[in-house]
């Protein structure tokens, strides 16, 4: 299509076009805000809505195109709700109309965030995006020394740190792409001392990231604080730094997990559509279905972490779909719920019996929608990793491992691409669980677990396959590039410090890579013995390296 | 196959047909005529005769779905397929689309990097 010296006088256009777009859309967003007011005071409230409709439409039509995707979004998700009323007989109410204007202004909002996401991300190579995708951590600590020690730990586990003196000068500066807030409760101190509390919530409502608090000693009331504020850790001083990092990976990751996977059946057209905008608009990825002899097809496609089934359907009613897919041993952990405006309490104790978990009543509050939805699918994600997870490290057990491994082998073989299988040991691990203790021992280990996730992609699998050896596999990744972060986290991980009492101490790991390219054909288990064949050279080789599984 | 040329655009948001202008004609090499309405689409079609056609669906005066039944009585549409610009479908949605004869949606906001290749697409498929 086109060649990269055009490449650029295309992004230069279209960048101008985007500011001259940009440069309109304040007044739009007026026009829009005006056309609701007219709704409010217009005796033919039908045609004041119609305009607000069209306008919406066009808003959520163009807004992605130049990059406003989250302003496009929520237009999108208005355009819907004026739809609604336009569809329906009784007069829209006065609160009703009050909630819209409350969420017009919102589209504001939705252009300042749309505008931060532009300006952070900036030009990128190929060998920074790695970089790029590695978690930023704001660090409000006032103590200069302790913040460069805490950023130089932090960054070795992988972390981009941003060292701040106070709040304010985290807020005065673009803080667009944070993930994670890390700071002293006592920054900001003269602040503090009026309503602590409130001064927190502020500041945390501002930040719209996950927090964790620091402070100098264990004490209830500061604990207390943090709570209320919404912070999601506390650790005392002096830190232990492979705890903390496990714990922001931990909180970022949570964040991260992507979107919850809903499918519906409804016969309802309208409905099917309102309640996709209302799960789509929280975040959500939804599939509606009208027709239910496409159930199967479509679970099995879609692969839904939630199931909303209407009750009572005019040629199969939702208790039978839901005692059809309990059939299927992989859809028993399926949450199954029931929309319904039955309240026949034999009629709904039997729906339960076949298979629905509960039900939610018609008609559907969005607020109540979206939170039923995300617990569900929360319980069943916490559910499975607790099933597949090795519980010190996060990273997948043994069994899950090797599953995952033959997965991205059929995947590599359908896609001719290279696949590494990488096993990675703790250099003298028996000493350092002798010398310091067990405790101190699963410190260590659960330190690999972190670093594993923070330096590889998401779409790599990772594993602890046995008590202190690892195993990653790598999709899409030759030797020369699997050798290349193998050795940076082996690197990262010779830096960290290890804390015990009064003394310090640091470990080593060595790894061993196959590539499935150098051995054609081989199923996992041969891979891993590869790999662990090379694991054993480079113990021979002194131990803290990395070696190739030579072709054969 | 025969090869996609010349594309014709209704679209009423002017935003949108200067950033499709760049979309197809720069990043797409394509031949394009813009419409601002269904009308200036029936009058302008015979002469630019185009390979592909892309219709709005939310226009005021003539929308895109009756600019579609319009073009289809002046035989315009032979040989022509037809893609809609519009939100999001749903499958039920996407049938009746399909039944009159469209050949496919491409969901709006779109990506003007991607638009082209998107249609290149759309159009190999329609010939295979």
């Amino acid at each position: 299509m086109t060649d990269s010296s055009s490449d650029s006088q295309v992004n230069s256009k279209l960048n101008k076009l985007r500011s001259a777009y940009r440069s309109r859309l304040n007044e739009e967003l007026e026009r829009i805000s005006e056309q609701a007011q007219e709704a409010h005071t217009h005796d033919d409230r039908g045609e004041a809505l119609a305009k607000l409709r069209h306008r919406l439409h066009k808003l959520a039509g163009s807004a992605g195109t130049f990059g406003f995707h989250q302003l496009g979004n929520h237009a999108r998700y208005l355009e819907q709700q004026v739809q609604r009323w336009i569809n329906q007989s009784e007069p829209v109410k006065p609160q009703e109309l009050e909630q819209l204007n409350k969420e017009l202004s919102d589209l504001a909002r939705h252009l300042g965030s749309d505008e931060a996401m532009s300006s952070a991300v900036g030009v990128e190579s190929t060998e920074q995006s790695a970089d790029s995708n590695s978690p930023a951590i704001a660090l409000i600590e006032r103590d200069s020394i302790l913040a460069d020690y805490i950023a130089h730990q932090l960054e070795s586990f992988g972390f981009r740190v941003q060292s701040y003196q106070d709040p304010h000068e985290l807020l005065n500066n673009d803080q667009g792409g944070m993930d994670l807030l890390l700071l002293d409760h006592r920054a900001g101190a003269s602040e503090v001392a009026a309503t602590p509390t409130d001064h927190w919530k502020a500041l945390l409502r501002e930040v719209a990231c996950p927090v964790i608090f620091m402070g100098g000693h264990e004490d209830f009331q500061v604990r207390l604080e943090a709570v209320r504020a919404g912070a999601e850790g506390y650790f005392v001083k002096p830190l232990n730094i492979p705890n903390v990092a496990a714990k922001i990976t931990r909180s970022i990751r949570k964040r991260r997990q992507g979107e919850e996977r809903v499918l519906i059946i409804d016969d309802d057209v309208d409905l099917l559509a309102y309640l996709d905008t209302v799960l789509t608009h929280a975040g959500m990825t939804v599939e509606t279905l009208q027709d239910p002899s496409h159930l199967l097809d479509r679970t099995s496609s879609f692969q839904p972490e939630l199931v909303l089934l209407d009750l009572h359907m005019p040629e199969v009613s939702g208790d039978e779909l839901a005692a059809m897919l309990r059939q299927f041993e992989k859809w028993n952990n399926l949450p199954i719920l029931y929309l319904t405006q039955e309240q026949d309490q034999q009629e709904r104790a039997h729906a339960l019996m076949r298979g629905g978990d509960d039900f939610i009543n018609k008609p559907v509050g969005e607020e109540f929608l979206i939170k039923t939805c995300r617990n569900r699918v929360r319980r069943l994600r916490d559910m499975q990793q607790a099933i597949a997870l090795d519980g010190l490290t996060g990273l997948l057990r043994h069994a899950n491992i090797k599953d995952a491994l033959e997965t991205e082998l059929q995947g590599a073989a359908r896609s001719g691409n290279p696949l590494s299988v990488v096993m990675l040991d703790i250099d003298h691990f028996k000493h350092v669980n002798d010398t310091y203790g067990h405790a101190l021992g699963d410190v260590v280990i659960s330190t690999v677990g972190t670093l594993l996730t923070q330096h590889f992609r998401r779409s790599d699998r990772l594993g602890r396959y046995g008590g202190e050896e690892f195993v990653a596999v790598l999709p899409n990744c030759d030797a020369n590039a699997a050798e290349r972060l193998v050795n940076r986290l082996r690197e990262a991980f010779a830096e960290i410090k290890f804390v015990d009492r009064e003394t310090s101490f640091s470990c080593s790991l060595s790894a061993g890579i196959a590539d499935t390219r150098n051995f054609p054909g081989l199923m996992g288990e041969q891979l891993l013995e590869l790999a662990d064949a090379a694991l054993y050279t480079s113990k021979q080789n002194g131990r803290n390296c990395v070696s190739v599984a030579p072709a054969q | 196959m025969p090869e996609l040329n010349r594309i014709l655009y209704v679209e009423d948001d002017d935003d949108i047909r200067q950033v499709s202008q760049l979309a197809l004609e720069d990043v797409g090499g394509y031949e394009v005529m813009l419409c601002e309405s269904g009308q200036q689409a029936l009058d302008s079609v015979a002469s630019f005769n185009p390979d592909l056609i892309l219709l709005d669906v939310m226009m005021p005066d003539m929308d895109g779905i009756e600019t579609f039944h319009r073009l289809q009585d002046q035989g315009a549409l032979d040989g022509v397929p037809v893609i809609l610009m519009t939100a999001k479908v749903h499958p039920e949605e996407m049938a009746r689309y399909r039944e009159m004869g469209v050949v496919d949606v491409i969901p709006k906001p779109f990506d003007p990097m991607t638009v082209s290749e998107e249609i290149a697409r759309i159009w190999e498929r329609y010939h295979d």
